[in-house]
């Protein structure tokens, strides 16, 4: 028998998130040495269970009761901690968003399981798996190589690709619907809401200019705001720490905490690239980087990029833009 | 009341000379700065909002390295922590979170902690992993990136808004003790006053020795650093700042995108 790979699959309002779906990136990597298994939880779970099931050809193992209607990661790590004991499965992968991570992290120390967390790539040497992660802003990249198992993964969301969609076969892969008793515990979810704002420029420009800590002191915005307000339709947005300082509102923050925006052109100045920021913008049509250090991680997802302080180069930027305008 | 600040020592590199793509590199190369870590200055200036509020609060602070780490410690103590906790190892670069964890709960689990704040992560290896494990290892519930807390002494819980993914927030009620995992953005940290300087400066720190023999395995072999191969990607405009920017704007115009 093959050693199990188990895919904790998240889910909002008893639906799994696209996230979730690219744990099969992993599966398609690991096949034909693994068997997947999906888990997933929820109040009322059973239909995203089939439907996981009959869209990913990979059985499902679905938690269903009233503790877990919002996300519960410490009632979820303990399901998982059993049903890993249960079924022996050699690999737990969480996608590596917060609720993910909450529960992997969980899960390894119920299990005394190693961890390597927001995992991009895999590896072989020899029988061992090795696993790719990024540090300081991905301008570096590391190994990880567990020794034991289980191991707990977390997935770096976007850097797996979701398996394509499996040819029909006669029999749909199993759904098995355990119930779980309510149970008082020290963690409570309460309620889930969606961010409200006001502010939809994000949303609504063609063009956004994006600003990081490359931008150095708060009165050089004035720089970025006038080359917004010269090109047509733009708006300008921020990376997470200028909302920390409360230089731009967080209605205005791209990121995975943040808004997701799929502008024509997305013009990220100052900007290192975490993963934390391009979560959110990854998907824009055309990607222009300006960054002092020609190592930033930003420029392996820009179109165009440019090795230059923002300061001094979006000045220019905007009056090149000018002279085009007036031919 | 006491409450336990955990605060990393994060590095960042200042040298962006960087060997060629796939080139492999140590972290002292890199000529780091260490300060603490971005998000655990929001960790501690949540629990000195506490004290301010609330009698008889202590706040400790705890981090895990070698000599260095004292003058994170000492950072933390000038931002408002009444005492330090040093659990001192040796220099291992990128000690796995699991260890830390295992390290920062022996060293504190005989203290009776109410509150126990963390950062989210830590800005150099950015893993959301040792807060939540220290959690699961005191046996005490957690919540994770926190950008609203609220404590109500006399139902002896804290109610805790955790950000999401995609603007989604979720509300969570913890039972005392608990630990929460603080985002960046919850507060506006303040600056050192000149008196808590002062005390920081020569204030005694507790210091836990541990062995090489004596820190916990995590179960991992973490590699060395390397440069990635440029993958994706496009092209790098050359010439003068103004002959780039005339070249961006021609070629964004080609494209139909100006």
């Amino acid at each position: 028998m093959t050693p199990t790979l188990l895919l904790i699959a998240e889910t909002i309002d008893n639906r799994v998130t696209g996230t979730s779906l690219e744990l099969t990136g992993l599966a398609q990597r690991l096949t034909p040495d693994m068997t997947a298994m999906f888990a997933l939880a929820g109040s009322h779970i059973n239909a995203s269970a089939e439907k996981l099931a009959a869209n990913t050809g990979i059985p499902v193992t679905a938690f269903e009761g009233p503790d877990l209607a919002f996300p519960n990661p410490e009632v979820l790590a303990d399901l998982i901690g059993s049903m890993v004991q249960q079924t022996g499965a050699e690999i737990i992968c969480f996608p590596h968003t917060t609720c993910g991570c909450h529960a992997a992290a969980r899960t390894a120390v119920l299990l005394d399981a190693p961890c390597v967390p927001a995992v991009e790539s895999v590896g072989k040497e020899g029988d061992a798996l090795v696993f790719r992660r990024s540090a300081h802003n991905g301008r570096l990249k590391t190994t990880v190589t567990p020794r034991r198992r289980p191991v707990v993964l977390t997935l770096l969301p976007g850097a797996f690709k979701p398996a394509g969609p499996t040819a029909p076969s006669g029999t749909p892969p199993g759904v098995t619907l355990q119930k779980i008793e309510k149970k008082e515990g020290g963690f409570s979810p309460v309620d889930m809401t969606r961010e409200a704002s006001g502010d939809a420029a994000l949303e609504h420009a063609d063009i956004i200019v994006a600003v990081g800590r490359g931008i150095g002191d708060p009165e050089n915005l004035k720089i970025v705001n006038d080359l917004a307000r010269r090109l047509p339709n733009a708006a300008v947005a921020a990376s997470r720490p200028l909302c920390d300082l409360q230089w731009l509102p967080y209605s205005r923050q791209v990121g995975a905490t943040g808004k997701t925006v799929s502008p024509r052109l997305y013009i990220a100045c100052g900007i290192s690239g975490a993963q934390q920021h391009v979560y959110g913008m990854k998907d824009s049509q055309w990607i222009v980087a300006v960054n002092t250090d020609p190592h930033a991680a930003i420029f392996s997802v820009a179109h165009l990029g440019v090795v230059e302080d923002l300061v001094t180069f979006l000045p220019l930027l905007a009056e090149a833009y000018e002279e085009m305008k007036a031919v | 009341m006491r409450i336990l600040v955990c605060v990393k020592q994060s590095a960042q590199p200042t040298d962006p000379e960087l060997p060629v793509d796939g080139g492999t590199i140590r972290l002292a190369d890199l000529e780091p700065e260490y300060d603490i870590n971005y998000y655990d200055t929001f960790a501690v200036e949540e629990a000195v909002r506490l004290k301010e509020t609330l009698p008889d609060v202590t706040i400790d602070a705890v981090s895990v390295g070698p000599d260095r780490v004292e003058t994170t410690l000492r950072r933390a103590l000038a931002l408002g922590a009444d005492n330090a906790i040093h659990v001192h190892t040796p220099d291992i670069s990128m000690m796995p979170a699991a260890t830390v964890a295992h390290l920062i709960h022996q060293a504190t689990a005989v203290k009776n902690y109410e509150l126990v704040f963390a950062g989210v992560m830590s800005e150099d290896t950015m893993q959301r992993m040792t807060g939540p494990m220290v959690a699961a290892l005191r046996g005490i519930p957690c919540a994770t990136s926190v950008i609203e807390a609220r404590l109500d002494m006399k139902k002896r819980e804290v109610t805790a808004v955790c950000e999401l993914e995609d603007g989604l927030h979720e509300t969570v009620s913890l039972a005392l003790p608990a630990l929460i995992t603080v985002q960046s953005g919850i507060n506006l940290p303040r600056y050192a006053s000149l008196s808590n300087r002062l005390r920081a400066r020569s204030q005694a720190i507790e210091v836990v020795r541990v062995d090489s023999a004596d820190t916990p395995d995590s179960g991992i072999t973490t590699g060395p650093l390397f440069v990635p191969p440029k993958t994706g990607g496009g092209e790098i405009l050359t010439g003068t700042p103004r002959e780039k920017a005339e070249t961006l704007i021609s070629r964004l115009h080609e494209k139909s995108i100006l």
